[in-house]
């Protein structure tokens, strides 16, 4: 509680504001900062660009803008093959699903020639059975006829003469 | 401290020298206090006067802390950024390589600085932290500390157990010491009451630990204040020298 005065002649003050920690604050970040941006400089964040490398990380770029140049007139190709394929493939679905009509038209038409041949079949027959019937009708009336014939000659020989 | 001792001190030599010193203060004090003379109407009449006095002054001390609350407040707030800005420095580091090189520059100088600003407001918390838990050494004082009448901790017992799980068995044990205390409570205050030098007693010991108190708090609010002053300006200035020095 007394009255000390520092050699300032001013009373001691617990916090007064001092240049010398200020100063001696400074220095101590000033070397931590020194310490980070010296460690950091070897990752890509604090890495400052060396001049000795500069046309050598200029001629990379140059060769990678030209392949990236490249690679997308190629996207650009792959696009316009993928866009026509993709027409192609609508034209040849169209092609299936027409011959996968054509196809059941023809399975139609088919079972339906089938039929028509079975009634051709049927038709035949009977026209071969009427044939053979008809064969038979003129091999008995070739029969009558030659029976007629003996008849005849026989009233011929033996009937009374005229 | 050291002629108190011959050999290594441990904490129960440091309690018992303290005991001895707090002994010899309070005699101190109880002699100051008897100057007053009781034996008199007119002794008796200065001594309440003084009570009331001194009950008067303890009322009207200021002990909030006046800048803690912004000094806290914007660390914490720098501290939020500082972690945001390193996320996006995670996030889109690898673009800065896009930009011109003097911009490059001024970018890592950025984030040198905005690294500094978070470790100090780091420190900062943590010291207001360490503080904190600094602040109350009278608490371990045995007779001189807080007076019985105006803080729990001399008014209960050390031993409560401020437990947050309430079992059968602890809301007995904590009403039994409730009901001890309170006993403990209503015979020291009837004590007081029929003897004015222990009220005095009582009104100065508390009146000079707030003033204790309040200095704590005060030195404390200094120690922060400076230790963001002094190291936000160095970050600041040693953040520009590292520019001009080493990245532009």
């Amino acid at each position: 509680m007394t009255t000390t005065k520092s050699r300032t002649g001013f009373r001691h003050l617990p916090w007064r504001l001092s240049l010398k920690i200020f100063v001696l604050t400074f220095l101590s970040f000033l070397v931590v900062n020194y310490a980070i941006v010296r460690y950091t400089s070897r990752q890509p964040l604090f890495a400052k660009q060396n001049n000795s490398l500069d046309s050598s990380i200029k001629s990379i770029q140059t060769v990678l803008a030209a392949e990236n140049q490249d690679l997308q007139s190629l996207r650009a190709r792959i696009e316009e093959i993928r866009v026509t394929s993709a027409s192609q493939r609508q034209a040849i679905q169209q092609v299936g699903q027409d011959l996968d009509a054509a196809g059941a038209k023809l399975h139609r038409a088919s079972i339906k020639t089938a039929r028509l041949l079975d009634s051709v079949d049927q038709v035949s027959r009977a026209a071969s059975d009427q044939e053979q019937t008809l064969d038979k009708i003129v091999n008995e009336l070739a029969d009558v006829n030659a029976r007629l014939q003996q008849v005849s000659s026989t009233l011929a020989q033996f009937g009374p003469k005229p | 401290m050291k002629h108190y001792f011959t050999h290594r001190r441990t904490e129960s030599d440091f309690a018992a020298l303290q005991a001895r010193l707090e002994r010899h203060a309070e005699q101190e004090i109880q002699n100051q206090l008897r100057r007053y003379p009781l034996e008199t109407e007119e002794g008796r009449k200065q001594l309440e006067a003084f009570i009331d006095r001194i009950s008067d002054r303890r009322k009207n001390l200021n002990i909030k802390p006046e800048f803690t609350p912004q000094v806290v407040g914007v660390c914490q707030q720098i501290l939020a950024f500082g972690m945001a800005g390193l996320g996006l420095v995670v996030a889109f580091g690898t673009r800065i390589a896009d930009a011109a090189p003097f911009w490059q520059s001024v970018i890592k100088m950025a984030f040198l600085f905005a690294l500094n600003l978070t470790a100090i407001a780091f420190f900062v918390l943590v010291w207001f932290f360490v503080q904190a838990r600094s602040r109350y050494p009278f608490l371990f004082l045995e007779r001189l500390g807080n007076a019985p009448p105006f803080f729990y901790y001399e008014t209960l017992s050390r031993t409560w157990k401020y437990s947050p799980i309430s079992t059968v068995g602890g809301i007995f044990q904590a009403n039994q010491k409730y009901l001890e205390d309170f006993t403990g409570f209503a015979k020291k205050l009837v004590d007081e009451d029929h003897d004015p030098i222990q009220r005095a007693k009582y009104e100065l010991q508390q009146y000079f630990l707030l003033i204790v108190y309040q200095g704590y708090l005060d030195q404390y609010e200094m120690q922060l204040e400076h230790i963001f002053l002094y190291a936000s300006l160095s970050a600041v200035l040693s953040a520009l020298v590292i520019w001009r020095w080493l990245l532009v």
